[in-house]
C-alpha cells in the first residue's frame, strides 16, 4: 500500500512505516517521476512479497507432508546428531520404546540399543529386549551432520524365521528317518528269508539227530544266533512299518504294572522307580507286548543316563489335543490321547543328541553296549499305534519322554489270544507259491514232514499251471504276497475262482501287508517263522469251518 | 498482470492517478470511498494500493487486507 497523505512529515513516513505501508505520497501530487517509480517499486515489493509468501506456503506443505508421512510411518524413526543425541522421533519410535516422545528426545540413542545398521538388540522402557532391524541414513542440515534411523521391530520376523528353521530340521528329519526305514525294511526283508532257511534247516538237523547227539550244542548254537537275528530284523521291520498291525484294546497302567517287576530288575538297586497309575485312564488300541517294549526301551535308557543312580518315574494322564501339534517325535492331530510320561534326573542331552534321537543306528553308547536300535523301535512302534514322542531334556538335569497313543473308541477289553498248536496234517493238499528257492524247499520239507501233500510253483503263473495240472482238491495256497510279475493276492483271487473252498496263507516279510481279510478263509504269515507258526496257521485255517 | 487499486475521495485525484499510471501490462481500478475499494478487493486481487490517509482505518479498509 502506498499512503496518500496531506502532509510530508517524519511523523508521516513513521506512521506509514508502522502500519506496514511500503511509501507514501504527499499531496498535491506533482512529482510524476516519483510518483511512477514510488509506484513500480511498490509493484516489485508486492511481488517479491507474494512470492515469497507463496514460497512460505509451499514450505509449509512440504512440512506437513513430510511430518505426516514420518509420522505414518510404521517403523520407529530417529533423528539424532553426530553425539547420538535424539532430536526427533515420530509416533511409532514412542509406541515402540514406551516412551514419551518429549522424553525420547533427551535421552541418546545408545541408551535405546546400537545405532549400527542391521538387525540389533534395542530395549524398551520396560527393560525387555527385542530384535530391531536398524537402517541409518546421514543428512545435512544447516551445515551439521545428523542421522535418520529407522528402527523396525523385528520380533515377529525372528520368530518366523525361527519357526521355519524348526519345520526346516524336522522335514529333513522326518524324510532320513524315512529313508533309512525303507533301506532298513528292505534289508531286514531280506535278511528273514535267509533266518527263516537258517533256523528251519537247524531245526531239522536237530530233528534227525535225535536228543542226546554230541552235535546237539552246536545245533542248538545255530537256532539261538538265527533267533537273535531275527528279533533284531523284527526291530527293524518294527521301524520302518507305517500301517498299523491287528492291535488290541489295553489299558496302559496294566501294561505299565506287568513291565515293573520286570524293570526293577532290569534297572538295578541305583535306580528307584516310581510309577503312579491315573485309575480313570482311557484304553488305547496297541499291542500290549509292543507297549511293554516302549516302556522297557525308555526305562533302560533312563538308567543310562543315571549312571550314579537316581529316580524314574512313569505317570500317565487323559490328554485331549486341540490343535494339530508337531512334536519332537511325530505329529499329532486333534483328539483324545493318552499320555506315558517317563521322566528321569539324569544327565540330560544335547541338542545335536536331541535332533537325532529317533533315527536308527544312532547311538551315544560305546561301541558294543547299544545297538542304535532301542528309540526308533519306539519311534516306530509309536507311530504305527497313530501316537507320536515329546521329549524334554536339559543337559545336567534330566529328561521326560511323553508318549501319546490315541485312546480307543471301545471300552477296554481283555484280549485272550489264542496260542496255536502245531497238529500233523490228515493228507491235505497244499500249492506252495514262493519265488526263493530254498525257503520254498524249506517249507515243502516241513509240510511234508508232518503229513501234507505238497505242490510247489515258483511264481504266480507257475502256480496257475500246478493248479491247472492238478485233478484233485487243493486245501490250502501258501503264497508269498511279494514276487515279481503277479502279487499273491493276484494269485490267490484268481485260483479262488475255480477252487472256492480253497483256503489261502499269505507270507510277507514286510509288516505293512499286516492287514488281509482274514474272514475269508485268509489270514497272514510273518517271516521269519517258526515251524511251529507254520504248521499252527495252516492246521487253524484248515480247521475253520466253511462258510 | 499487476493492478493498482487507487482509493480516494476526491474525483479529480482519482482521474487523474488513474491516467498517469495506467500503462501497458497494469490494471488500474478506482474507488471514491472504503466500500467500492473494499467491493473491487473482494473481487480482484490488488497488488498495489493508493489510499489516501484520510480514508483509513474509519470503516474498515485495513492495511492488513494488502499486505
Amino acid at each position: 500500500m502506498i499512503l496518500i497523505t496531506g502532509y510530508a512529515s517524519l511523523e508521516t513516513a513513521v506512521e506509514a512505516v508502522q502500519i506496514g505501508a511500503f511509501d507514501y505520497l504527499t499531496k498535491p501530487i506533482d512529482d510524476y517521476a516519483s510518483l511512477s517509480l514510488k509506484v513500480q517499486s511498490a509493484i516489485e515489493k508486492s511481488r517479491l512479497r507474494r512470492n515469497e509468501r507463496a514460497l512460505v506456503e509451499r514450505l509449509k506443505e512440504a512440512e506437513v507432508r513430510y511430518r505426516s508421512l514420518v509420522e505414518a510411518a510404521p517403523d520407529a524413526v530417529l533423528v539424532h546428531d553426530s553425539r547420538g543425541h535424539i532430536r526427533e522421533v515420530n509416533t511409532a519410535a514412542a509406541t515402540l520404546y514406551g516412551i514419551a516422545a518429549a522424553d525420547l528426545c533427551k535421552m541418546r540413542v545408545d541408551e535405546l540399543g546400537p545405532r549400527a545398521q542391521g538387525r540389533q538388540k534395542h530395549r524398551k522402557k520396560s527393560g525387555e529386549e527385542f530384535f530391531a532391524d536398524v537402517s541409518s541414513t546421514l543428512f545435512t542440515l544447516n551445515g551439521e551432520d545428523l542421522r535418520v534411523l529407522s528402527v523396525r521391530d523385528a520380533t515377529d520376523q525372528v520368530r518366523a524365521e525361527r519357526e521355519r528353521a524348526q519345520l526346516e530340521d524336522r522335514l529333513r528329519v522326518a524324510q532320513k528317518m524315512e529313508a533309512v526305514g525303507r533301506l532298513a525294511g528292505g534289508v531286514a526283508h531280506d535278511f528273514n528269508n535267509l533266518l527263516a532257511v537258517i533256523s528251519a534247516h537247524a531245526e531239522f538237523l536237530d530233528g534227525q539227530l535225535g536228543k542226546g547227539h554230541p552235535s546237539s550244542p552246536e545245533v542248538e548254537g545255530i537256532s539261538k544266533a538265527a533267533q537273535r537275528g531275527a528279533s533284531l530284523t523284527r526291530q527293524l521291520l518294527l521301524f520302518s512299518r507305517h500301517k498299523p498291525v491287528a492291535h488290541d484294546i489295553i489299558d496302559v497302567n496294566q501294561a505299565v504294572t506287568d513291565v515293573q517287576r520286570l524293570l526293577t530288575r532290569v534297572l538295578g538297586e541305583n535306580v528307584k522307580l516310581v510309577a503312579s497309575s491315573n485309575l480313570e485312564l482311557w484304553s488305547v488300541r496297541a499291542d500290549p507286548d509292543q507297549i511293554g517294549q516302549v516302556l522297557i526301551n525308555l526305562a533302560v535308557n533312563a538308567r543310562d543316563a543315571m549312571p550314579k543312580g537316581g529316580r524314574i518315574r512313569m505317570s500317565s494322564e487323559n490328554v485331549r489335543i486341540e490343535a494339530h501339534r508337531v512334536l519332537r517325535g511325530g505329529d499329532l492331530v486333534p483328539g483324545r490321547y493318552v499320555c506315558l510320561a517317563i521322566e528321569d534326573s539324569g544327565i540330560g542331552m544335547t541338542d545335536e543328541v536331541l535332533a537325532r534321537l529317533f533315527e536308527p543306528f544312532f547311538t551315544t553308547k560305546e561301541t558294543g553296549k547299544g545297538t542304535g536300535l532301542g528309540l526308533a523301535t519306539v519311534y516306530g512302534i509309536v507311530k504305527s499305534a497313530g501316537g507320536a514322542i515329546d521329549v524334554d531334556s536339559k543337559l545336567g538335569s534330566g529328561t521326560t519322554f511323553r508318549v501319546f497313543l490315541p485312546a480307543a473308541d471301545e471300552e477296554h477289553t481283555q484280549a485272550g489270544r489264542a496260542q496255536a498248536s502245531p497238529e500233523r496234517g490228515r493228507g491235505e493238499t497244499i500249492l506252495i507259491v514262493e519265488d526263493e528257492d530254498p525257503l520254498r524247499a524249506l517249507v515243502r520239507r516241513i509240510l511234508v514232514a508232518h503229513g501234507y501233500s505238497v505242490l510247489e510253483a515258483r511264481d504266480g503263473e507257475d502256480g496257475l499251471r500246478r493248479s491247472g495240472e492238478h485233478e484233485g482238491p487243493i486245501h490250502l495256497l501258501l503264497t508269498d504276497i511279494v514276487m515279481p510279475q503277479m502279487t499273491g493276492r493276484d494269485l490267490a483271487h484268481r485260483l479262488g475262482n475255480s477252487r472256492p473252498d480253497m483256503r489261502v496263507l499269505f507270507m510277507t516279510g514286510y509288516t505293512e501287508h499286516a492287514v488281509v481279510e482274514s474272514a475269508n478263509g485268509s489270514a497272514l504269515l510273518n517271516k521269519p517263522f517258526s515251524t511251529m507258526a507254520l504248521l499252527g496257521n495252516v492246521r487253524k485255517l484248515l480247521d475253520q469251518p466253511r462258510n | 498482470m499487476p493492478r493498482l487499486l487507487i482509493v480516494d475521495d476526491e474525483p479529480m485525484v482519482l482521474d487523474v492517478l488513474r491516467r498517469l499510471l495506467l500503462e501497458p501490462g497494469r490494471d488500474v481500478e478506482v474507488a471514491s470511498g472504503p466500500e467500492g475499494a473494499l467491493e473491487i478487493a473482494d473481487r480482484l486481487p490488488i497488488d498495489v494500493a493508493l489510499v489516501d490517509k484520510n480514508l483509513l482505518g474509519a470503516s474498515g479498509l485495513e492495511l492488513s487486507r494488502w499486505r
